[in-house]
């Protein structure tokens, strides 16, 4: 009901709703996945929120998405979270930039894949100062698992992304109506 | 385009089972040796049991502190390990098995090799011992 010339807010109710609920199936399913190691949708759906969301809103579902996860996973650690978040931020940043006109879900697919490398070797610092792990030894153990998280991230990207943009896209577009 | 994708996924489901395959196999670092070492309960309910790989030269005391944690070795004594804590009256003791017979050594001096097996093993005191 915003009358002519009156700009838009940055944030409806509605939008704000749809945030929160974003960020829960986002919590969610790294919960249900926990029994597979390091295989989960949650580089698909960062992915998928920065793209249909853009870069702030995707940080603040992330930024929420992180407190809660590492509250109930017990690692909430200044050192530990902060890189995290590091981490994970590269998914809406690079996506909102160098994959900002990408929508070919074979190229983002490669894209989550780069995503899920990237957000392991970040880790590496984290839990070196943390844990004290030695580097060598973190890298050799860490390869397996960095393939897991890229490999089903590419996956999940292939088959997932185009209905699910399709279907958050719609979504999105019915509040405009 | 879509046999590409059908291609491509299937190679990630590859991926995704030689990467399980790799995590599942249990890594062991290489050593001139291993012994298994048992922390057991005046119950001889078993604590914590670990196999444990060692080089030659390595100290008893230094592969028992950095595989266990609580531990406390006192004037060459093993007093503490994991949850087992020699009181201080001395009433119960943590006394020391190799290949199940009583040490004849002490934790600092005790040798072992390749294979040995360990037991700390918390114990009575029993004063009329030896009478």
């Amino acid at each position: 009901m915003a009358g002519k010339g009156s700009k838009k807010p940055f944030l409806t109710a509605r939008e704000l709703c749809i945030m929160a609920l974003l960020t829960v199936i986002l919590f969610t399913q790294e919960q249900l996945m926990n029994f597979l190691p390091n295989m989960n949708f949650t580089i698909l759906l960062m992915l998928l929120y920065a793209k249909t969301l853009g870069f702030a809103k995707s940080t603040m579902i992330i930024t929420v998405y992180l407190f809660f996860d590492a509250v109930y996973m017990g690692s909430l650690n200044p050192i530990w979270t902060t890189g995290q978040w590091v981490a994970w931020m590269v998914i809406p940043l690079l996506t909102c930039t160098m994959f900002k006109h990408t929508e070919d879900s074979l190229k983002l697919a490669f894209a989550g894949a780069l995503f899920a490398f990237l957000y392991c070797w970040i880790m590496i610092v984290p839990t070196m100062w943390v844990l004290k792990t030695p580097f060598i030894a973190y890298l050799i153990s860490d390869i397996g698992f960095e393939l897991l998280l890229a490999a089903s991230s590419f996956l999940g990207i292939l088959l997932l992304y185009e209905p699910l943009s399709k279907l958050l896209r719609k979504l999105l577009k019915t509040e405009m109506q | 385009m879509k046999n590409k994708k059908v291609l491509w996924a299937l190679l990630a489901v590859i991926v995704i089972a030689a990467a399980y395959i790799l995590i599942a196999k249990p890594f062991t670092p290489k050593g001139d040796g291993s012994i298994t070492v048992t922390v057991t309960d005046v119950e001889q309910k078993v604590l914590k049991e670990k196999k444990i790989v060692f080089n030659s030269g390595d100290k008893l005391t230094d592969l028992v502190k950095n595989n266990f944690d609580n531990v406390l070795i006192d004037n060459g004594m093993l007093m503490n390990i994991e949850s087992l804590v020699t009181p201080a009256d001395w009433s119960q003791f943590i006394s020391i098995l190799i290949n199940g017979e009583m040490a004849m050594e002490g934790i600092e001096t005790l040798p072992y090799k390749d294979g040995d097996k360990l037991e700390f093993r918390m114990t009575v005191y029993d004063p009329n011992f030896g009478k």
